[in-house]
């Protein structure tokens, strides 16, 4: 399953184009993977909870995030970052199950579990020694 | 995607970034650019921002002495054991410390600081003294 948490290169997808004028920028991303489950991390600070989105469509993943513009009476004179929207879709292995996904959001990070199915979970086979 | 030279800047900087993250995993190495914050002003006070996601209340440490401000912070990495890792760009281990030298003096009994969202915000209002005054012309 190694390597195939890629990232949506589906042409399919990159071709809509959206009709807002809102850029969007690419969220960090961690992605773990272990005998039971995929856990992802994904930075999406500036973002309220309810604001966040987690789609699951054709073994692909989205994420998304919205902002809100800060005031602009401001004067900046320091700019490192511009507050602008998240997106990032990943494209999932097969043997996840789809039903057992739980997302959480704390401190603009999005936290995601994806469960593998059962049959796709180590199991250990004893061996009965005859005698 | 990009809408000017200066975001084509921060993108290669930020994957740069992402990259070198990637090779020192789970050290905790000690950063001066990190993380990115801008820095607003109007007359009365001047406004820090900072993009700290995954850091909590008391993980991260402000200061302010005379005209710098000082932020600074610590925090383990989050990996689950037994795994194995198909991407990292996120800020892992990290322990950082970033220094400010602000425009005026600010009132420092003032400073007010507030973490939501993965988003740090520094009200500092400016210090009396240097507050701009209206002067009346007297008439002779």
């Amino acid at each position: 399953m190694r390597n195939q948490m890629q990232e949506n290169k589906n042409p399919e997808v990159n071709q809509v184009e959206k009709m807002e004028n809102r850029r969007t920028v690419i969220p960090a991303a961690d992605i773990f993977e272990n005998p039971r489950e995929i856990w992802m991390l994904v930075d999406m600070p500036g973002v309220a909870e309810k604001d966040v989105e987690v789609h699951f469509e054709k073994q692909a993943i989205r994420i998304a995030g919205k902002i809100v513009p800060p005031d602009k009476d401001w004067r900046r004179t320091l700019r490192e970052y511009s507050p602008t929207d998240f997106e990032r879709s990943f494209k999932l292995p097969s043997g996840l199950d789809v039903a057992k996904f739980t997302a959480e959001f704390d401190n603009g990070v999005l936290t995601l579990h994806l469960p593998k199915s059962a049959e796709h979970q180590p199991h250990k086979v004893a061996i009965n020694t005859k005698k | 995607m990009f809408a000017n030279w200066y975001d084509i800047n921060q993108y290669f900087a930020q994957q740069l970034a992402r990259q070198m993250n990637s090779y020192f995993e789970d050290q905790a190495s000690s950063i001066s650019t990190w993380p990115p914050c801008n820095l607003y002003e109007n007359a009365e006070s001047v406004i820090l921002t900072a993009e700290v996601p995954g850091f909590s209340q008391d993980e991260l440490t402000l200061s302010v002495v005379q005209d710098v401000l000082t932020l600074s912070g610590e925090r383990k990495p989050a990996r689950p054991e037994e795994s194995i890792v198909h991407r990292r760009e996120r800020q892992g281990a990290v322990k950082f410390s970033r220094s400010f030298t602000l425009p005026y003096r600010v009132d420092a009994g003032k400073v007010e600081a507030e973490l939501k969202n993965g988003i740090l915000t520094v009200m500092l209002p400016r210090h009396p003294e240097e507050q701009p005054r209206s002067i009346t012309i007297a008439k002779k």
